[in-house]
């Protein structure tokens, strides 16, 4: 079955989109807009509701984008974990994918806060891991440069075997509860993690009982070759970036081959790319919210989110001249810069071309028409070993999420790529992964 | 006024209190209980809830107290315990008195009678067996008792320290913790609150929304003009 997650920015998926006039009049720390987009997601069945995220203000550096809040950018946001744990009260199916950098914070909070996400929403958290890729953030944390890619996939992989021999710190049946005898908790169904490594030194155990499903989901969104390697070896869900077909496919392939040599089934992974999806009840309705969307950007504002996207000053470059070659894999560049510049490359772009390129979709792939066509690029793509199913983006929140799940979903599921329902009640059910086996009971 | 907080920890107060009957059934993981006794704690019109918290698992190394209490062990360190200091702090920042509330926690046994108060602690009581008793009042006193007799007297000297650490507490305000919850929290806020509420210490309905406003504090200040406000759209 196809998987199916969203973006969750209340700002939209397009850099005009909050300017659009069906989008939200506001969304600045407003908790009903959240709300709705969850409600709205899983009257349409969708698997997850993913948030991207950071911990430091971006593009201050570049007042004319700053002013413009691309949706990225996020200078004001609510705190994914806690805001699901509010959503979670307000939903009963969909998944809820928080982000959380295993650069800064401490495996334990990790641990813990998912889990305890887990126990609120019965079985539906999902931890998105991340090892930071603005340079900013370090300097939040104490550190004035940012860490070398190598060294902070090194460090992820140990927070995440950390995080997971956390999470099976207590036996699914250690908590008795027992009022006759008094027994709490049977003592001998704990154990201590005690690890020392590199990079943490974590005694245990995690003051969070075995969790719904098991463990949370564990998401991944790097694309680099450690991110690549680092998803084969743990990871359950992989944001992709992948401009074109033929791309993911080599993606899909690539990492999906990395998996046996980790023990692990190819289906223990649900490669998941990025899709931007412009839908209409025709081709016609959806041209027009296109091309609406596009009238709402500036050239200049355009060519400073193309700078930040590729981390490269275009602001000198002719807006009719050649994209400058790629500088190389900067530290804190990211997969969607590189493979926009690749684009560029491969199809000899203008900047301007480029920008008109990447805009509506914000670097990712992304597919425009009637809920046929859309549901065609979306099948073929499945079928075609491309992907496990798409994280969608909505260029503008709410109408283009409704559209979707009132157009595409119907025609999605009389092609049965889509279950009429949810298939179970966790996250893992629905997307069709196995529940980690409670060693305690092995 | 005198404002009050509550600590929703449905294992419920005391040690041995999660195993009465009317206890919830299952408080482990349990987010309908947090939530059931939030609202009691609502209807009450307290200023809010007060939830304690660390990192760790205690008393692994205490088989008896770790299998009989679990999750509810470790508020002891952590219970707002600032009034103790209060002079010495309000003197050493400078801030007027009434910026910084204090809140003794209380432990209440309410009953409709004393003679239903007097049950319900006794029954408490028999629910808690000699071992994980005598390890958790070990920790309390910082003091071995383990190597005592259960019904042996406690040393003099402790008990003196321990009554002028409960006598030098004094606060505008409670943390009010119950042995058995829900009951014991739903029993205070019917049988109690009317009462206070009669003589005007504690409120009948909420003034404001925001937390600050239930005990009286004032609102931050803003680092921004009000100017800078009316230029955006602002937040909700």
């Amino acid at each position: 079955m196809m998987v199916l997650g969203f973006t969750g920015g209340a700002l939209g998926g397009h850099l005009g989109g909050w300017r659009h006039r069906d989008s939200f009049p506001t969304t600045t720390m407003h908790l009903q807009c959240m709300v709705e987009m969850a409600q709205i997601a899983e009257r349409g069945g969708l698997d997850m509701m993913f948030l991207a995220d950071g911990n430091g203000v971006r593009q201050m550096d570049k007042p004319a984008l700053f002013a413009a809040n691309s949706p990225s950018d996020r200078p004001a946001v609510f705190e994914p974990v806690t805001l699901f744990a509010a959503l979670a009260q307000h939903t009963s199916r969909i998944g809820l994918v928080a982000t959380a950098t295993t650069t800064y914070e401490e495996p334990f909070s990790i641990a813990r806060k998912f889990a305890s996400l887990d126990h609120l929403s019965g079985g539906r958290a999902g931890w998105n891991l991340v090892t930071t890729q603005y340079v900013e953030d370090a300097k939040n944390f104490g550190r004035d440069e940012h860490m070398g890619r190598v060294e902070r996939y090194v460090r992820a992989q140990e927070s995440l075997d950390v995080v997971r021999a956390l999470w099976d710190s207590w036996a699914t049946d250690a908590f008795l509860q027992d009022k006759a005898t008094g027994r709490y908790l049977d003592p001998t169904r704990v154990r201590l993690t005690n690890h020392r490594g590199t990079h943490f030194a974590v005694k245990g155990p995690l003051n969070v009982a075995r969790t719904p499903q098991g463990q949370p989901v564990v998401f991944m969104a790097g694309q680099s070759e450690a991110g690549k390697e680092l998803a084969a070896y743990g990871g359950e869900g992989l944001f992709g970036t992948a401009s074109s077909k033929a791309q993911a496919q080599r993606e899909y392939a690539d990492i999906k081959d990395r998996m046996p040599k980790y023990g692990r089934p190819p289906d223990a992974l649900k490669i998941l790319p990025a899709l931007s999806v412009f839908v209409g009840r025709t081709r016609a309705e959806a041209d027009d919210l296109y091309e609406e969307l596009q009238a709402l950007i500036a050239p200049s504002l355009a060519v400073s989110y193309l700078s930040k996207l590729v981390d490269f000053d275009l602001s000198e470059a002719p807006l009719d001249g050649p994209m400058p070659a790629s500088a190389g894999e900067s530290v804190g560049g990211t997969a969607i810069g590189r493979s926009v510049l690749e684009m560029a490359a491969r199809e000899g772009l203008s900047v301007r071309a480029t920008y008109e390129r990447v805009l509506p979709s914000m670097g990712g792939n992304m597919v425009k028409g009637d809920p046929v066509q859309v549901a065609d690029v979306m099948e073929d793509w499945y079928t075609g070993k491309a992907c496990d199913g798409f994280m969608l983006s909505m260029p503008v929140q709410p109408r283009s999420l409704r559209d979707f799940v009132e157009l595409v979903v119907p025609e999605l599921q009389r092609r049965g790529l889509r279950s009429p329902r949810y298939r179970g009640k966790t996250l893992r059910e629905n997307m069709g992964l196995s529940i980690p086996a409670d060693p305690f009971l092995a | 006024m005198t404002p009050l907080a509550g600590i929703p920890h449905p294992v419920g107060g005391p040690l041995g209190g999660w195993r009465r009957e009317d206890v919830f059934v299952r408080p482990a993981m349990n987010l309908e209980a947090f939530i059931g006794m939030s609202r009691i704690a609502e209807r009450g019109k307290f200023d809010g809830v007060f939830l304690a918290d660390d990192n760790g698992a205690r008393d692994m190394d205490r088989p008896a107290l770790f299998t009989a209490l679990s999750g509810r062990d470790g508020d002891e360190e952590c219970r707002p315990r600032r009034h103790r200091d209060q002079p010495l702090r309000r003197t050493r920042d400078g801030r007027p008195p009434d910026r910084l509330k204090s809140l003794p926690d209380v432990s209440l046994f309410t009953g409709r009678s004393a003679t239903e108060a007097d049950d319900l602690y006794l029954e408490r009581q028999s629910l808690i067996s000699p071992a994980p008793g005598v390890h958790y009042l070990s920790k309390m006193l910082v003091h071995d008792l383990e190597t005592l007799p259960p019904d042996g007297p406690l040393s003099s000297d402790l008990a003196v320290e321990r009554e002028d650490w409960w006598q030098s507490r004094a606060g505008d305000r409670f943390t009010i913790m119950t042995p058995v919850q829900p009951t014991g929290l739903g029993d205070f806020v019917d049988l109690v609150v009317p009462g206070l509420q009669r003589r005007g210490i504690i409120r009948k309905e909420y003034e404001t929304a925001p937390l600050r406003g239930h005990p009286g504090l004032p609102d931050a200040p803003s680092r921004w003009p009000a100017a800078a406000h009316k230029a955006g759209r602002g937040a909700a």
